[in-house]
């Protein structure tokens, strides 16, 4: 799924509202939680609003595992 | 009479969207009107509770920006006056030039440089990282700031800022009592007051009964992003004392030089994080600033310290540099009176 970060609520582990084609979803982000940018690793400190992201992979609690940073 | 329903009617977890009968509190400047004893309230501005039967009345007061400054006091202070708080080790030097009108920037404040280097992370840390660690928790008013352990409906677990505004109130962050992307209402939040790393100074207390509004709860809006912890006990409150809060003007928040402090996930588990800065902008229902912060801060206080005592003017809740609290206007004072009455 791809989508445009809207919001960062600075809870922990970070809780994201992305802006999808269908609408405004809220997730967390999994405590251990890999995210990508440009194929390397980096901290969820880079995430920002406005930001695309593709969400690549969920636990079984619907928390986004795996996060790429398209732009 | 039709009345718009804004959306700071109390939300909680045990029933929420309830209407019930306005409660006493402090008077909100501007707005009119208010809803009557028994009418129906659905209103998005109504608080509602996590229990059956504790939802709150809605005040169509407060909506309006503050035209006079609102103040809730402390549970202490003395007239001292000052500004930031006294942290070993924090440089007060970018706190006081941030926001500042350009032909108060002297050539030393400037050539500290940007609060944004390039390649800095972007998302809450807002430049260099200038935190300080409050090593002494059982000082006023650390120990009234705490760790919160949330337990979410899906199973995840999460940790969040909280403070306490009374004897049995802990506020905190709207998505740290009911979280969208966990399933709603928190089961239950441990309250850690001071805790500094593995030392839990005055133990803990386990909260299950909540509040927020329906902004935050049915709408999701960040505008209305606050919460609140009522505990079972007013014990822990009633010993450590508890933050007054503040809804200021426009112009009173403006280059306001706030302080902030909460448990960021970034650091060591447990232990509380210091930074102050200048408020760089002020909206209807936000405040901005540079501050440094991060996950975990979320619900953490954002205070002015002054002639004493501090008061807290936003609910620290997101992250982007600049970052910004829900500002605590009318309405949100009113529900903090209530809740810390309850």
């Amino acid at each position: 799924m791809e989508a445009t970060i809207v919001n960062i609520m600075e809870s922990w582990p970070l809780q994201l509202a992305l802006q999808t084609p269908t609408g405004l979803e809220h997730v967390t982000l999994a405590e251990d939680a890999r995210i990508q940018h440009a194929g390397a690793s980096v901290d969820p400190g880079a995430l920002h609003p406005g930001q695309r992201v593709r969400v690549l992979k969920r636990t079984s609690r619907g928390e986004v595992a795996e996060l790429e940073i398209l732009s | 009479m039709g009345i718009s329903v804004p959306k700071h009617k109390e939300s909680d977890s045990e029933n929420p969207g309830t209407g019930q009968p306005p409660k006493p509190g402090g008077c909100g400047c501007g707005g009119t009107g208010g809803t009557k004893p028994g009418e129906s309230t659905q209103a998005p501005h109504s608080a509602v509770s996590s229990e059956a039967g504790g939802g709150g009345g809605e005040s169509m007061l407060g909506e309006a920006t503050p035209t006079v400054d609102q103040v809730a006091p402390s549970s202490n202070g003395q007239p001292e006056g000052g500004v930031l708080e006294s942290v070993p080790g924090f440089d007060p030097q970018r706190a006081f030039g941030e926001g500042m009108p350009p032909a108060f920037l002297t050539e030393d404040l400037l050539e500290l440089g940007e609060c944004r280097p390039e390649g800095a992370p972007a998302e809450t840390i807002c430049g260099n990282d200038d935190r300080i660690e409050v090593t002494n928790t059982t000082l006023f008013p650390w120990r009234a700031i705490c760790k919160l352990i949330i337990r979410f409906p899906n199973g995840a677990t999460g940790g969040c800022t909280g403070w306490f505004i009374g004897p049995k109130a802990v506020m905190t962050a709207g998505h740290c009592v009911y979280s969208h992307g966990n399933g709603g209402w928190a089961r239950q939040i441990e309250v850690i007051p001071g805790m500094r790393g593995a030392t839990r100074p005055y133990g803990s207390m386990v909260g299950t009964s909540f509040r927020s509004v329906t902004g935050w709860t049915q709408s999701a809006d960040p505008n209305y992003d606050y919460g609140c912890i009522i505990l079972p006990s007013p014990t822990l409150g009633t010993q450590l004392g508890y933050f007054g809060f503040a809804a200021l003007t426009d112009a009173s928040l403006q280059n306001l030089l706030v302080n902030n402090s909460g448990y960021a996930g970034d650091k060591p588990f447990g232990t509380q994080w210091y930074n102050a800065g200048r408020v760089t902008n002020v909206t209807a229902r936000k405040i901005y600033y540079m501050l440094d912060t991060f996950g975990g801060q979320s619900g953490s206080p954002t205070w002015r310290y002054l002639d004493g005592q501090r008061h807290a003017v936003g609910v620290h809740a997101y992250g982007g540099c600049p970052n910004s609290s829900t500002r605590i206007v009318s309405a949100v004072f009113n529900n903090m009176l209530n809740w810390r009455n309850s």
